[in-house]
């Protein structure tokens, strides 16, 4: 500091001398800015000041005041009721040869963007015949929709169920329909997203993972602002749809539970509602398995009627009340971040984890290996 | 200004450098001058530029040189690039140091032999069997392989003198990696007992005498290698979970006989190699993500220490001194020759290589001048091509572009093939029939793909969509029929792919040597694996087929997998070859399509502007003229109140009379 003073004071010397130097001023006023002291327009009174500067005392001779410094923190209390959600896997995601999600979600995370707990796909609301063919997210009317991955706009406008071009009667509403760029077992993935407030996309338009298509609205048949999103393979028709719950990127350390749930005679049960509890919070998810009507599809491998989507990694049980039995039958499942869980139940057999057969080749050569060896 | 001329210029102007020397002198001198001057005329600029040219014209000359002149050692000063390349007695060095190489060619590995000093790459053995794993004795005199060349693979010992093969084994399960003691009565090899590889101990000039086994473990152990002090063997066993490098004392019985000497555990051992007191080790390693790929150097008076990075490379030699390594490297479908020093200097531009090489030995061989007959023979026999391409003739197409031709007998979403490529696809696959026993390429994943079917995420731009590459059945990995072994090549990940052997008693395939990839492991719960991308499985029993090197003897050339597969199942892209012809992607659409059927439709916008019927007042934007950046939302309120007022308009008159 002392050098620096005097280096100062020696410079302010020459710029007297010399006025018109204006390389010693440039170094003058670098040099009055690391000084620390006010930036005043004409340097002599600066310099000054900067000369009679008292020494800095060092920091062992700073007696300390009577109140120490505080910050000043509310006191904590319950723990807030957070929405936060960690930020989601990258796509395409898939731990094994039969995952796959592939999307991300068609609303930001600014907002809740996944779907509504009580009427997902396979769902019935509207009649026993009407089962859901998609998901709802509910959001505020205008909160953009993004495309959950990149394609090209095949369809936009109301009569989208209906395949009228503009039918005004239409329970989409305004929707879009995406056919990706990808796909799935060489078929044709979409992706559709109705009841929309405003469309802000063309057909024939590419749009890329997170481009805004529309805003949330309630047109078509709807009970409030939400989007449904529906994936649809190998065709864009009402009857081609997957449970997009499985198709879209669970938030990174979160997994999915399938289920598969089948009376003594191996037929699914249809709408039973299932809960399922995190051992760690207590905290219960509700889904229902699939309707019986209607256009739902079940994965070609997991055959499931059940899943829930967006489950913190962790145990949990499983539980529902299996017919007229006075008892619920449970049992304790697993998450994995990123993974799928998949449980099936018998009526006969009870609950079992064991995973669906892979499929495999009829022309192989029957003799099998001596050993198991792994799957690549 | 020609190659020759580029580097006469080059030696011209840096006077007294040897050929060996030539590199890094050209590379440092013009630098060195400069710093020492304290501004940069423009013409030093020019000077350098010329420099850095005849310098990259010199590399492109190295590399392009055939594969019979290697010009190689410190003691030549003129390349050896003058060799006619033909046989000639003066040029062969009788005691002098030789490379004997097994370099696969059409599918099938032959042994040849290179002098540094003179002699070009020379094959000695040929037909349709492979001859692997060339170790020379340690009286020079003679040298052991292994061979298919009965039916089942064997241990035979060649005189180099006469060119005599006389066979050592003679079991019907699999015999290689012979390595001889240090009297030269034994030899110590890998064999197939149990239902995996373990090692054996022969004797080479009396039948009678009984096998040894050294090793018994249900984990694989091979290419044992005999050190010099006669009472050690270094061999590969994947024991441990990976294949690490352990030293077996033949003094020592049971556990304590054993010991790890690498211990990598995400890194896969190969070919290890004794320098000429043992004091050395030398062995290549292949790494998944932890540490470098490439050969490594153990040294015996520091055993705790770790074995250190000499350079790149699949498999090495030692020298005669110990103070050179010639090396085997690879590129992800190519392979070459190198060579470096102990601080890991190249001495060696790498020279390609016709195949996948097998084997590799160096030493001082007691060679006849000139060379037997039978050398000379397999030197000239004439080596048919697999499979030549034949044009079908069809109606004129513009734009010189190829046709498709259905492949008879194979299931596949779209049965065809590029017409230069369906005769390559057929030899391929009469050929793997003829190797495994069974017809693996019956039912293919893919062959050609139209554009009209999207393949999974990141694959928009794939090989199958021009009709050049074809996809095996990934199914026949869940039915056990198929393991993939990682390779991991500069940043990308490769996988070798074996297919099992119909026939099982030896006379079909080799057993596996290394651990497989595992991908299903990261679906198993450990954070580790799931990091790696999956784990190590143990080695699995039986024979079985190459098909990347198989595949790759008739052109086809396995394809890297995405970047995202350690997370996206279906982006390891195993079963994918394609026969690229050397053309790019686009390119080889061409030759397919016209141009206008490869404009993406993607960064389009629609060519009319189509108003939308709304219900609402709101009518949606519409697109402008201007480009696609006025799509923002925030130019979505403009539009709207642009369009309000006419629908506002017929109201006023009603209201004001």
């Amino acid at each position: 500091m002392e050098n620096l003073t005097r280096l100062v004071r020696r410079t302010s010397y020459r710029l007297i001398m010399k006025p018109n130097n204006t390389i010693i001023l440039v170094l003058l006023l670098l040099l009055s800015a690391c000084s620390n002291t006010l930036g005043g327009v004409t340097p002599t009174p600066v310099i000054a000041l900067a000369a009679e500067q008292p020494e800095v005392p060092l920091e062992a001779g700073i007696t300390p005041s009577p109140v120490p410094f505080q910050f000043n923190l509310p006191t904590p209390g319950a723990e807030p009721v957070s929405a936060w959600r960690p930020p989601l896997y990258p796509i395409p995601w898939a731990m094994s040869a039969y995952d796959h999600f592939y999307f991300a979600r068609p609303i930001a995370a600014d907002q809740v963007n996944w779907p509504v707990a009580d009427y997902r796909y396979g769902g019935v609301f509207f009649g026993r015949n009407i089962v859901h063919t998609g998901v709802d997210i509910p959001t505020p009317e205008g909160t953009p929709i993004m495309a959950a991955g990149p394609g090209t706009i095949v369809w936009t406008g109301w009569g989208l169920f209906s395949e009228t071009p503009g039918n005004q009667t239409d329970p989409y509403g305004l929707a879009v329909a995406i056919r990706h760029d990808f796909g799935y077992n060489d078929q044709q993935l979409y992706t559709v997203y109705a009841h929309m407030s405003l469309m802000n996309v063309i057909k024939g338009q590419h749009v890329e993972t997170g481009e805004v298509i529309g805003f949330v609205g309630s047109t078509g048949a709807t009970t409030g602002p939400h989007v449904h999103f529906e994936v649809r393979f190998p065709f864009n028709s009402f009857f081609y749809t997957y449970n997009p719950e499985l198709w879209i990127a669970p938030p990174q350390g979160w997994g999915v539970l399938v289920g598969r749930m089948m009376n003594e005679k191996g037929e699914l049960i249809q709408q039973v509602k299932v809960a399922v509890r995190s051992e760690a919070t207590g905290k219960t998810f509700e889904a229902r398995t699939y309707g019986k009507r209607g256009a739902v599809n079940a994965d070609p491998y997991y055959q499931e009627n059940m899943v829930l989507g967006d489950l913190p990694a962790g145990v949990y049980k499983v539980s529902f009340r299996y017919a007229d039995e006075d008892r619920d039958r449970q049992t304790w499942v697993e998450i994995f971040p990123g993974q799928v869980t998949y449980f099936t139940f018998n009526g006969q057999d009870g609950f079992s984890t064991e995973r669906p057969p892979v499929p495999t080749l009829d022309f192989l050569p029957t003799e099998l290996p001596s050993t198991l060896t792994p799957q690549p | 200004m020609s190659l020759r001329g580029a580097f006469g210029f080059c030696r011209s102007s840096l006077l007294k450098i040897t050929s060996l020397h030539l590199l890094t002198s050209c590379l440092s001198s013009p630098i060195n001058r400069q710093n020492k001057k304290e501004s940069v005329p423009p013409r030093a600029f020019r000077v350098q530029k010329i420099l850095s040219l005849t310098i990259a014209a010199f590399l492109l000359f190295a590399c392009s040189q055939p594969v019979g002149q290697i010009p190689v050692s410190e003691d030549s000063p003129e390349p050896v690039s003058e060799a006619t390349g033909t046989l000639s007695a003066s040029q062969l060095n009788g005691g002098g140091e030789t490379i004997f190489l097994s370099i696969e060619e059409n599918g099938y590995a032959h042994l040849f032999i290179v002098q540094p000093q003179g002699l070009p790459l020379t094959r000695i053995t040929t037909g349709e069997w492979s001859d692997i794993a060339p170790a020379l004795s340690p009286d020079h005199t003679q040298l052991a392989f292994a061979s298919d060349r009965g039916g089942v693979w064997d241990l035979y010992v060649m005189n180099l003198q006469t060119g005599e093969v006389i066979q050592v084994t003679d079991s019907p399960e699999y015999d290689s990696a012979p390595s001889w003691s240090p009297d030269g009565q034994w030899l110590v090899y890998e064999t197939y007992l149990n239902e995996n590889l373990e090692i054996s101990v022969v004797s080479v000039n009396d039948p009678s005498a009984e096998i040894i086994p050294l090793t018994q473990n249900p984990a694989s152990d091979h290419s044992p290698v005999w050190a010099p002090d006669g009472r050690h063997v270094a061999f590969i066993s994947s024991r441990g979970g990976d294949s690490d490098v352990w030293l077996a004392s033949l003094d020592l019985a049971g556990d304590e006989r054993y010991q790890n000497l690498s211990n990598t555990p995400f890194a896969s051992e190969n070919h290890p190699v004794w320098n000429f007191d043992g004091s050395q080790l030398l062995w290549a390693s292949i790494s998944q993500t932890v540490g470098y790929s490439g050969l490594y150097v153990w040294n015996a008076n520091e055993p705790a220490r770790a074995a250190r990075w000499i350079g790149d490379g699949l498999m090495g030699a030692w020298d005669e001194t110990a103070q050179r390594l010639i090396a085997v490297t690879n590129a992800p479908n190519q392979y070459y020759l190198t060579s470096y020093d102990l601080q890991g200097n190249l001495l060696l531009a790498p020279s390609p290589l016709s195949g996948r090489v097998r084997g590799l030995a160096w030493g001082s061989a007691d060679l006849s001048d000139p060379l037997p007959e039978s050398f000379t023979r397999a030197a000239n026999d004439a080596i048919p091509a697999l499979w030549s391409p034949i044009v079908t003739p069809g109606p004129e197409v513009p734009g010189q572009r190829w046709y498709l031709v259905p492949i008879e007998n194979v299931q596949a979403p779209f049965p065809q093939l590029h017409d230069l490529v369906d005769e390559s696809f057929i030899a391929l696959r009469e050929r793997f029939i003829l190797e495994a026993g069974w017809d693996a390429f019956a039912s293919l994943e893919n062959a050609f793909v139209p554009l009209t079917t999207s393949l999974e995420p990141g694959m928009e731009e794939d090989w199958l969509y021009t009709g050049r590459a074809f996809a095996i059945n990934s199914l026949m990995a869940n039915a056990g029929w198929m393991v993939t072994l990682r390779e991991d090549i500069g940043a990308q990940t490769y996988w070798r792919v074996y297919i099992r052997c119909w026939v099982q008693d030896g006379s079909m395939g080799e057993p596996i040597h290394n651990a497989p990839w595992n991908l299903s492991a990261r679906y198993e719960l450990d954070p580790r694996t799931y990091e790696q991308g999956g784990e190590y499985a143990p080695v699995p029993s039986g024979y079985w087929v190459d098909v990347t090197d198989l595949a790759s003897a008739f052109g086809w050339e396995r394809l890297p997998a995405l970047p995202n597969w350690r997370t996206f199942y279906n982006g390891a892209r195993f079963t994918e070859f394609a026969l690229t012809g050397g053309s790019d992607w686009y390119t080889a659409m061409r030759e397919l399509y016209p141009a206008e059927a490869l404009v993406t439709p993607t960064r389009v916008l629609a060519p009319t502007l189509t108003p939308t019927n709304t219900a609402t007042s709101t009518s949606t934007p519409r697109p402008t003229r201007t480009p696609r950046m006025t799509f923002t939302p925030s130019l979505t309120p403009t539009i709207t109140l642009t369009l309000l007022p006419p629908t506002s308009t017929p109201t006023p008159p009603t209201i004001i009379p």
